[in-house]
């Protein structure tokens, strides 16, 4: 048993003080009044000290609740760290066994195992042996230890899984270990058949220093695997949610595939697609035509059979028909409808989503604003107008000011901005909220380019605290700036859609920019179509986006919901939690708890790029080996933090002591009591 | 049985437990006086006075001029003509409310004793004809109320008010009593009286001196009679606050010393014609009134008193 707070067993020494009291203490004499002590003078009671200890049961019972809150501070837990590693061996080696998915492989694991045991099998007697089991997560197996016996047993318990690999977490445990072990020779041996993905997600692989790596490179021949590799939905017609699901499907294997079953489950409706004959390494695209509907998600499924290898032959999705948008650009009357014609002619290319209309500045009313979103453009505007547009607003509609607001015209500066690729931009055009839906790297990801824009600012957008800044000129002039009103959000363009005064409206980028803003203003943010294991999503945020879930971004702010897994496994969210981390692979339903809400669904697949059997050369492995000297103290601190499992055993000591104060008190209570009772008698 | 329940009823009204617990002085004094009163069955003594009372026949020994002759030229039979009683004696109940009254070992202190017995005392005078007065008194007289037939209902709202506080000193205050009170009467004095038997004679002396019958009720708890220490204990004195440990042993020493204290006062009391009872707040409240009927009977027939 070892201590996290060793110190706290110092606490036993206050032992000593019931012991003192109860040897020391004066017999304890009742008091009572009385009306006259004149028939007692003459006879005294002579106060004498009590010499041997008093109450011994009572006694007990106090040294033992002590004694026991004591060794609870202490924090104990049982550890084999403790035990075998506080000899120091001269040679130390952590086997390091791959569990991920491609070691299901034909004969894989059954080789990794066979290699392990071969190590413990070869075991000196001077030396120990940690096993450590790794797939996306480390787990250690067993600690250090020389016992051939029980380290074959805790191998005996491994098998490999159908997650991906990482490295990382793997070396970063055997360097605890290591450390922890304090020998002389240390040593990682690395049992793996060195999946390319197991350095995907790391830069260094951490080592002890002076520690040797050894490589067991398990190889085995392929057969056949079919895997769904990707999966994306297009969408032909937003009106009538016709579109076109797509995707890839790749023999990883190293034998033929023949006449494998390709099917997809759409809304529990299954349609045969036929079969596929793939040689070693082909892979093939395939194309359906699925109906997405307006007002829920489609949950769709898609799977290969007649393969081995079954985890990566289903991919599932959601999927979702993007709502028609009714924008309206407003511009007052004065304006020639030069700017307008930019705007009308970036957003046409997606009329397929967007229904457009110009409207007469002047002419507007609160009546008459029913839609999305509205783009007002620079110009004067009278006061019912603009109050109609405040107003729509605050009911949760998006506008956006092109060159501010409409009052008296103030030229600003001149600023040449050259952005000649999107990794480039910041340096010209500063994303100030770089994690803003509409900062300029998100917002060019799709696509496009500024390449050479002059842009004028029309006017200064006043620094204030609910104005908050998303993008900003090379001076740091705002830009794109954004404030929420109400429910509702407004966007500040500082420039306006006039060639001659900005070439903004030229470029190819200005058509992105402009439709990510629409979609924006009118909260028309894409869903995601699927998640991976273990990716951890904001659950507000992702109901919110699918049809029929606005209601889940109130709801989820004061009121719980239970998600289910496949297999019945349930997990609650609520407005202290709304971030779910999907364990398995699957379509999780997301259901309201005594609410009323749509239950909605989550489509969640293992990561890819396990099944694509590529192994990664160890050369590369071994240049990103950091070695590290870690500080034996600082692991035994991080042992003592990393033993919360034993946490709980302070806690039932702590428990027993509580009740043995209570019992105590019971106890003392009674004795007291009767001594009273005892003293005067009724 | 309504007779049965009656006497039942009757005999709960002088449990001292049951009087405890009711919080009206006044209700409890009239309940205890009046089921007392029916119980003995003997309103009022009959005496001279102006108030008609009842004929009864001409027994010899009889006063002749007593004798209604009207009423023996109607019948031919002698008739004596008897009236209500008008003794109209001064009675003054002097409380001590030294703090040593405020013991209790079980539901009744010696205080809310002693205080429904002067409360039942006042009634009863009351009912009686007599002036009733009344005196508290630690080491001085603290409240003061002269005899006078309509004081009754002040006696009452004083006995509810007062508390048992302070140190006693009977000699003293019941001299200070002595020198205020100015027709000769009847004066009980209720205490615990813890004072050397001599010195509690020399205080009640003074009263008999001037001619007043004192009646001394001694009120004491069980407990006090009969201390039994289980272990060793410390007792505090009430009245000094001095705390004196004592062992088991001390109980039965304790036990004589006190029986002889009360021996000793019947005994000095005695030889001085004052009227001595001794009384544990267990004692039902008849016993008490009982004595006193009796001591007053004994006291007016014997002529000792005006």
């Amino acid at each position: 048993m070892n201590f996290a707070a060793p110190l706290m067993l110092l606490g036993l020494l206050s032992i000593a003080i019931p012991v003192y009291l109860h040897l020391t203490r004066k017999q304890d004499h009742d008091e009572h009044p009385f009306p006259s002590l004149m028939f007692l003078r003459r006879l005294p009671f002579k106060e004498k000290q009590q010499r041997t200890l008093r109450d011994k049961g009572l006694l007990s019972l106090r040294c033992i609740a002590a004694a026991l809150a004591c060794l609870a501070f202490a924090s104990p837990f049982f550890s084999t760290i403790g035990n075998e590693s506080d000899d120091v061996s001269p040679h130390d080696s952590v086997l390091l066994i791959d569990v991920s998915y491609s070691m299901k492989v034909a004969d894989r694991f059954s080789k990794a195992v066979e290699a392990a045991q071969q190590r413990i099998d070869g075991l000196g007697r001077d030396e120990r042996l940690a096993i450590v089991a790794f797939d996306e997560s480390a787990r250690v197996i067993h600690e250090l230890s020389s016992d051939r016996t029980r380290l074959a047993a805790a191998l005996d318990t491994v098998d490999a899984g159908d997650l991906a690999t990482d490295l990382s977490g793997a070396f970063d445990s055997a360097t605890r270990l290591l450390a922890r072990g304090r020998a002389a020779r240390q040593s990682v041996v690395l049992i793996s058949d060195m999946q390319a993905t197991a350095l995907a997600g790391s830069t260094h692989l951490r080592m002890p220093k002076d520690g040797e790596l050894e490589v067991v490179r398990i190889e085995s021949e392929v057969p056949a695997n079919i895997a769904i590799i990707s999966a994306t939905i297009n969408k032909r017609a937003t009106d009538t949610g016709e579109a076109e699901l797509q995707f890839v499907v790749k023999n990883t294997g190293d034998d033929n595939a023949t006449d494998a079953k390709v099917f997809a489950k759409i809304d529990r409706r299954v349609q045969d697609l036929g079969s596929l004959n793939l040689e070693a390494g082909e892979q093939k695209t395939l194309k359906t035509p699925v109906v997405l509907a307006s007002d829920r998600p489609v949950v769709i499924e898609l799977g290969v059979s007649g393969d081995v290898f079954t985890t990566d032959n289903t991919r599932h999705l959601v999927g979702v028909n993007s709502r028609v948008v009714n924008l309206a650009i407003l511009e007052p009357a004065t304006n020639s409808g030069q700017q307008s014609r930019f705007l009308q002619a970036a957003l046409d290319d997606n009329a397929a989503n967007t229904r457009l209309s110009r409207i007469d500045a002047d002419a507007l009313n609160a009546q008459d604003v029913e839609f999305d979103a509205l783009i007002v453009l620079d110009g004067r505007l009278d006061e019912a107008s603009s109050n109609a547009i405040k107003e729509f607003g605050a009911r949760g509609g998006g506008v956006l000011f092109v060159a501010a607001t409409n009052t008296d015209r103030n030229f600003g500066k001149m600023h040449s901005v050259q952005t000649p690729s999107p990794a480039a931009i910041s340096s010209r055009i500063t994303s100030v909220a770089p994690d803003h839906p509409l900062s300029m790297k998100q917002a060019f990801a799709a696509g496009g380019s500024l390449s050479n824009v002059s842009v004028m600012t029309w006017r200064d957008i006043p620094d204030s605290d609910d104005l908050r800044t998303i993008l900003a000129l090379g001076d740091n002039t705002a830009l794109l700036a954004e404030r929420v009103n109400a429910a509702g959000r407004e966007l500040y363009l500082t420039t306006n859609m006039n060639p001659a005064w900005s070439t903004l409206a030229l470029e190819p980028g200005f058509v992105v920019l402009t439709r990510q803003i629409v979609d924006y203003l009118a909260n028309r943010t894409p869903p995601q179509l699927a998640v991976d294991t273990d990716v951890p999503v904001d659950m507000a945020s992702y109901l919110g986006s699918l049809p029929g879930g606005g209601v889940w971004r109130t709801l989820l702010a004061s009121a719980t919901a239970t998600v289910e897994a496949p297999g019945g496994i349930e997990s609650d969210i609520g407005p202290s939690n709304t971030v779910y981390v999907p364990r398995l692979p699957g379509i999780h339903e997301v259901h309201a708890t005594g609410q009323s809400a749509p239950s909605l669904p989550i489509a969640v697949n293992v990561r890819q790029g396990e099944s694509e059997f590529e192994p990664v050369n160890v050369e590369d492995l071994r240049q990103r080996l950091v070695h590290d000297s870690i500080r034996p103290d600082t692991i035994d601190n991080e042992a003592r933090s990393d033993t919360s499992r034993d946490r709980s055993l302070a806690w039932y000591l702590l428990a027993i002591a509580g009740l043995l104060f209570v019992l105590e008190s019971i106890v003392g209570n009674r004795l007291t009591h009767s001594r009273r009772q005892a003293a005067v008698a009724n | 049985m309504p007779v049965t329940t009656e006497r039942t009823t009757a005999a709960r009204l002088v449990d001292p437990a049951v009087l405890a617990r009711i919080g009206n002085l006044d209700l409890v004094a009239r309940k205890v006086v009046d089921g007392f009163i029916s119980g003995i069955h003997q309103a009022v003594n009959r005496g001279a006075s102006t108030d008609f009372a009842e004929y009864r026949s001409y027994t010899p020994g009889d006063d002749v001029r007593l004798i209604d002759w009207r009423v023996y030229g109607r019948t031919d039979r002698l008739y004596i003509k008897t009236f209500e009683a008008e003794t109209n004696a001064d009675i003054t109940i002097a409380l001590d409310t030294s703090a040593s009254m405020g013991f209790a070992s079980d539901t009744i202190n010696k205080f809310d004793y002693a205080r429904i017995v002067a409360a039942c005392l006042t009634h009863l005078g009351a009912g009686q004809r007599d002036k009733v007065g009344f005196a508290a008194f630690s080491s001085q007289p603290e409240e003061r109320i002269p005899p006078a037939a309509r004081h009754r209902d002040t006696i009452v709202r004083t006995l509810a008010r007062l508390k048992p506080a302070g140190s006693g000193d009977l000699q003293s205050a019941l001299g200070t009593l002595a020198e205020s009170l100015g027709r000769r009467g009847i004066v009980i004095v209720i205490s615990d009286f813890y004072l050397q038997p001599k010195d509690a004679v020399l205080a009640l002396d003074e009263l008999r001196v001037r001619g007043h019958d004192v009646i001394a009720l001694h009120i004491l708890d069980p407990m006090e009679r009969d201390l039994a220490l289980g272990g060793p204990t410390i007792l505090e004195d009430l009245e000094s606050g001095s705390r004196m440990p004592v062992s088991p042993a001390s109980g039965d020493e304790y036990k004589a010393l006190i029986e002889h204290h009360i021996d000793q006062l019947k005994i000095d009391f005695g030889s001085r014609a004052i009227d001595y009872s001794c009384f544990t707040t267990n004692q039902p409240l008849d016993h008490l009134l009982f004595q006193y009927l009796s001591t007053r009977a004994r006291l007016v027939k014997t002529g000792t008193r005006s």
